[in-house]
């Protein structure tokens, strides 16, 4: 943040800008943010609401020598975080406290009646046409208005999705995002790495044959029922035969990793369904 | 080399030990191979590939294994394993019988009468 603001007031334009530059590690579900005057971001969920208002300083290019310091916030699972620019919350002749009561008013689920809007609010596309609809006035937008509303994706109990390019550096990521999720299932150690591995080669596989030069997509998708873990990775490439590779340990490893291995082809691309139980919480 | 994993390599006592620490897969077994490579003289007897630091390994990394176990057999040095007994990789270095074509110990002491 010092950086940003030392860069601005070398700019050669008296312009101040506000700045807030937020930081999400998804797996201790922790928010870092520092805040340079730009208006809080909004932060809630089913039952509550609240502003960051911490680590405030002054906007960037503003002052000589401005501290920024950083605060932390621990995000509720299914929490959803909204930040917005001034023009969203700026009305002529209001203060901005009450412009951020009213936006604040809007998320709060006791305000909204329990029809169709309440359905509104697990959907982030509709969330936010919903708020530029009810915020703004429409026949006189003062400022421009930017929204970003974010909400991991809270997979407790419920079903994994995850769609990557499919790129061998993806592979990485996509194992964090499922090992994360078998944890939170409290799945056993040594199942969740069976099935990471499975499901790597399956991905693997996509990232090799499935698009040959063109860019394209690998899609993850797993439940678990009962103790039956189900695992799809599919494509919408034209699978190429796996020629001339050696060994060919991929599809064995996998069929010896999980209980049964489906290999679906069609014109419209590959799916690669397998199942396995596992142990929840640790073997006795 | 991308950032999911690190080659060290040191001599110990008759042999070079080579350690793999992080996760290999199709992004980065060729690179790694090619560090693992570069960490061994052409005159060492036998190396110890230490896997103890290995959080991940699939089909590219039994692969590479085995493409390395290859080179060595045509330079006449030997090549050992080195992974812990309740290592996560060793599912998939025993489904693959790796085991079967390579010595693999549990630790770089090597025990007595080896």
């Amino acid at each position: 943040m010092s950086g940003v603001h030392e860069l601005a007031s070398q700019l050669p334009m008296p312009e101040m800008a506000t700045l807030l530059y937020l930081v999400y590690d998804p797996t201790t579900r922790q928010l870092r943010y520092t805040n340079a005057g730009h208006p809080p971001a909004l932060v809630f969920d089913a039952t509550r609401s609240t502003f960051l208002r911490r680590a405030l300083g002054p906007p960037i290019g503003v002052t000589a020598d401005p501290t920024y310091v950083e605060a932390t916030y621990q995000l509720p699972p299914g929490a959803t975080v909204l930040l917005y620019t001034d023009g969203l919350v700026e009305r002529r002749g209001k203060s901005i406290w009450q412009g951020l009561a009213r936006l604040r008013s809007e998320v709060e689920p006791t305000a909204a009646p329990h029809d169709v809007d309440a359905q509104d609010s697990t959907d982030l596309d509709a969330l936010c046409d919903r708020l530029l609809s009810t915020l703004l006035d429409q026949h006189h937008v003062p400022d421009d208005v930017a929204l970003v509303a974010m909400r991991p994706q809270s997979s407790i109990g419920g079903p994994l999705h995850i769609n990557l390019p499919a790129e061998a550096r993806m592979l990485a990521h996509m194992r964090v995002a499922v090992r994360r999720w078998l944890h939170e299932l409290d799945v056993a150690a040594p199942d969740v790495n069976d099935v990471l591995v499975a499901c790597s080669e399956a991905c693997s596989n996509v990232v090799q044959h499935a698009y040959g030069t063109r860019p394209g997509d690998m899609e993850v998708s797993a439940s678990l029922d009962d103790g039956t873990l189900v695992l799809v990775v599919r494509d919408t490439g034209q699978w190429r035969p796996a020629a001339g590779r050696g060994g060919g340990w991929g599809l064995q490893l996998m069929r010896a990793l999980m209980d049964s291995v489906e290999v679906e082809q069609s014109a419209g691309g590959t799916e690669v369904k397998m199942r396995r139980h596992v142990q929840i919480g640790e073997a006795p | 080399m991308n950032d999911l994993a690190r080659v060290e390599a040191r001599d110990v006592v008759g042999a070079r030990l080579v350690q793999i620490i992080g996760e290999i897969d199709l992004s980065n077994a060729t690179d790694v191979m090619d560090a693992v490579t570069r960490a061994i003289p052409d005159d060492t007897p036998l190396v110890m590939l230490d896997l103890s630091g290995t959080t991940y390994l699939d089909s590219t990394g039994i692969e590479m294994i085995f493409r390395l176990a290859d080179r060595l057999r045509l330079r006449r040095q030997d090549l050992r394993l080195v992974v812990p007994p309740r290592a996560s990789i060793r599912a998939v270095l025993e489904l693959t019988k790796v085991d079967h074509a390579i010595p693999i110990q549990d630790s770089i002491i090597t025990s007595t009468g080896d």
